[in-house]
């Protein structure tokens, strides 16, 4: 679970104000291909949670060295698809320029969009996030159901470690072995012990469920509430005002990176 | 306690589906509101299938076993409930794995989930909640992530939780099975507690000498069939009973003895129990 408590404006903030920012960071990731305006919105983003939640690149750059590969791929796919002028040539292979430049803006978008959803991650707790979707409109059965799977997380990961230990212990090197397919292997090991586990947990846990009223019809109470203050006002205004900005440069300020 | 019964069943027999054996075979007994009934048994005796039985998980959960008999709760028929959420609105019931029964990621949420789905008012619940937190000394766990806690302070959250929803019975199979003597301590002097008040439970735990403690009476169970009920010295001093410990064996052997004309025993069979038990020995009591 990548949820920390801590007391930073990001935590503070009501989940259906830190909804309605992911919603728009996503949006406007989505809606351009333009390499400067996505640099532009991670670069937002980066601020933002290190100003508003503490959280510094240091903190999440091993989940983006991750897509890094993806990006690069991106790239080369892009520049050898994509028509127009080439960047450089390989003997009779052209390397488009557009291609490049759209290739690094859809891994920019990636960026964006992932360092986006880890800061609303560590900064909104599970049972948060269940409740804005609920107070949002879900029907509980089906917002209750994120903040489960967050519960359960931690509980498969500790099940996978003790599996690996007791492979290790019988002289299995393959869970702990640098090589990425002898660990892949080790994973497919894990599969079937993992899988009827969590079947046979499954039973127990709906009846534990069923017990304590759950799917019960009738009214629910919420021991937590929701509140809208100003600061979540502020930051709903900010986003639009982000989103504002956007817009007018996407159509009124000329790509610079444009191929001409 | 109370002599109204608040558990009746009267020839419960049940099989499960496929199985050469009865699970339960005959079974009678009663216990009265406000007391606390220990079942011991070796393992497969049968233990946690009669709790299923009181709990009504067998037939509205399980569907692979049938039982005949009748089980009356607090004055009722268990077939007249309908429903294993109605049955469950009367009796709780503390399942042996308390990481299935952990289903919020916050102590405090997870107490407060089943009232929520209840609906019980909010004052109410934060009233209900604070109880529970003090009786099973988890106040300062309240704000911490149920997935870190250790696995004794999963079992004391997992009871206090089927506590706040103030049933007038409790089940409980091995609560304390993942505690250590000071934390099994905190749970049984609590379970005392909700007796006291007038809470019926039932407990299956392998810790006779906390059972034979705190409990009223005590059942043993083998294969299926009740050998024995009663108090906790009527089963530790029992000629046949296999939980009746060296201490007390002794004890009764000497007893037995043909000693020497006029000479005293060096422990008799009632300080040998209250030895074993950590209870008061029979001559302090009387002081």
């Amino acid at each position: 679970m990548l949820y920390r408590p801590g007391s930073t404006f990001f935590h503070r903030s009501d989940p259906r104000a830190k909804l309605f920012t992911i919603l728009v960071v996503l949006a406007l990731a989505l809606s351009t291909t333009r390499l400067d305006v996505l640099l532009a919105l991670t670069a937002i983003v980066i601020v933002a949670l290190a100003i508003g939640a503490g959280l510094t690149p240091r903190s999440y750059w091993k989940a983006l060295v991750v897509i890094l590969p993806l990006i690069a791929l991106l790239t080369l796919l892009q520049s050898l698809v994509q028509g127009g002028p080439a960047a450089f040539s390989l003997g009779s292979v052209g390397f488009s320029r557009h291609g490049i430049l759209l290739g690094l803006a859809l891994g920019t978008r990636l960026m964006a969009m992932g360092i986006c959803f880890y800061g609303f991650s560590v900064t909104t707790s599970p049972s948060d996030i269940s409740l804005a979707l609920n107070r949002l409109g879900v029907p509980y059965k089906f917002s209750y159901l994120t903040s489960f799977a967050f519960r359960f997380l931690p509980l498969m990961q500790d099940e996978a470690r003790t599996l690996l230990t007791a492979m290790s212990v019988r002289g299995s090197d393959e869970g702990t072995s640098p090589n990425p397919f002898r660990r892949g292997k080790a994973i497919v090991r894990m599969l079937f012990p993992m899988l009827m586990g969590s079947l046979k947990r499954s039973g127990d846990i709906s009846l534990s469920m069923e017990l304590r009223g759950y799917g019960l019809k009738g009214p629910r109470t919420c021991l937590r509430s929701l509140h809208f203050h100003g600061r979540d006002v502020a930051l709903v205004l900010t986003m639009v005002l982000v989103v504002v900005a956007a817009v007018l440069v996407q159509w009124q300020v000329p790509n610079p990176l444009a191929v001409r | 306690m109370s002599t109204a019964p608040a558990i009746t069943t009267r020839g419960l027999t049940l099989r499960y589906s496929g199985a050469e054996r009865r699970a339960l075979e005959d079974i009678s007994f009663d216990v009265f509101t406000g007391e606390i009934l220990g079942i011991l048994g070796a393992t497969g005796a049968g233990k946690s299938t009669l709790l299923q039985v009181l709990a009504g998980v067998i037939p509205h959960h399980e569907h692979d076993a049938a039982f005949r008999g009748d089980v009356n709760i607090l004055g009722r028929d268990i077939d007249d409930y309908g429903s294993l959420t109605a049955i469950a609105a009367e009796v709780g019931l503390v399942l042996q794995d308390p990481e299935v029964q952990l289903v919020n990621t916050v102590v405090r949420e997870e107490l407060a989930w089943g009232m929520e789905n209840r609906g019980v008012p909010i004052p109410e619940m934060q009233q209900r909640l604070d109880r529970a937190a003090e009786l099973f000394d988890i106040t300062p766990l309240l704000d911490r992530f149920t997935h870190a806690l250790s696995g004794g302070e999963k079992q004391r959250v997992v009871v206090a939780a089927v506590y706040c929803l103030s049933p007038r019975i409790i089940l409980l199979d091995e609560p304390t099975s993942e505690l250590d003597p000071a934390g099994t301590e905190s749970v049984m002097k609590a379970v005392r507690t909700l007796a006291d008040e007038g809470v019926t439970v039932v407990i299956v735990d392998h810790k006779i000498e906390e059972l034979a403690l705190y409990a009223d009476r005590l059942m043993v169970l083998d294969s299926g069939n009740v050998r024995a009920v009663g108090t906790p010295r009527e089963i530790l001093t029992r000629g046949d009973s296999p939980y009746r410990p060296q201490v007390v064996d002794v004890a009764l052997e000497l007893d037995m003895m043909d000693l020497w004309p006029g000479t005293k025993l060096p422990l008799g069979v009632d300080e040998a129990v209250a030895i074993w038990t950590g209870a008061p020995a029979p001559e302090e009591v009387q002081q």
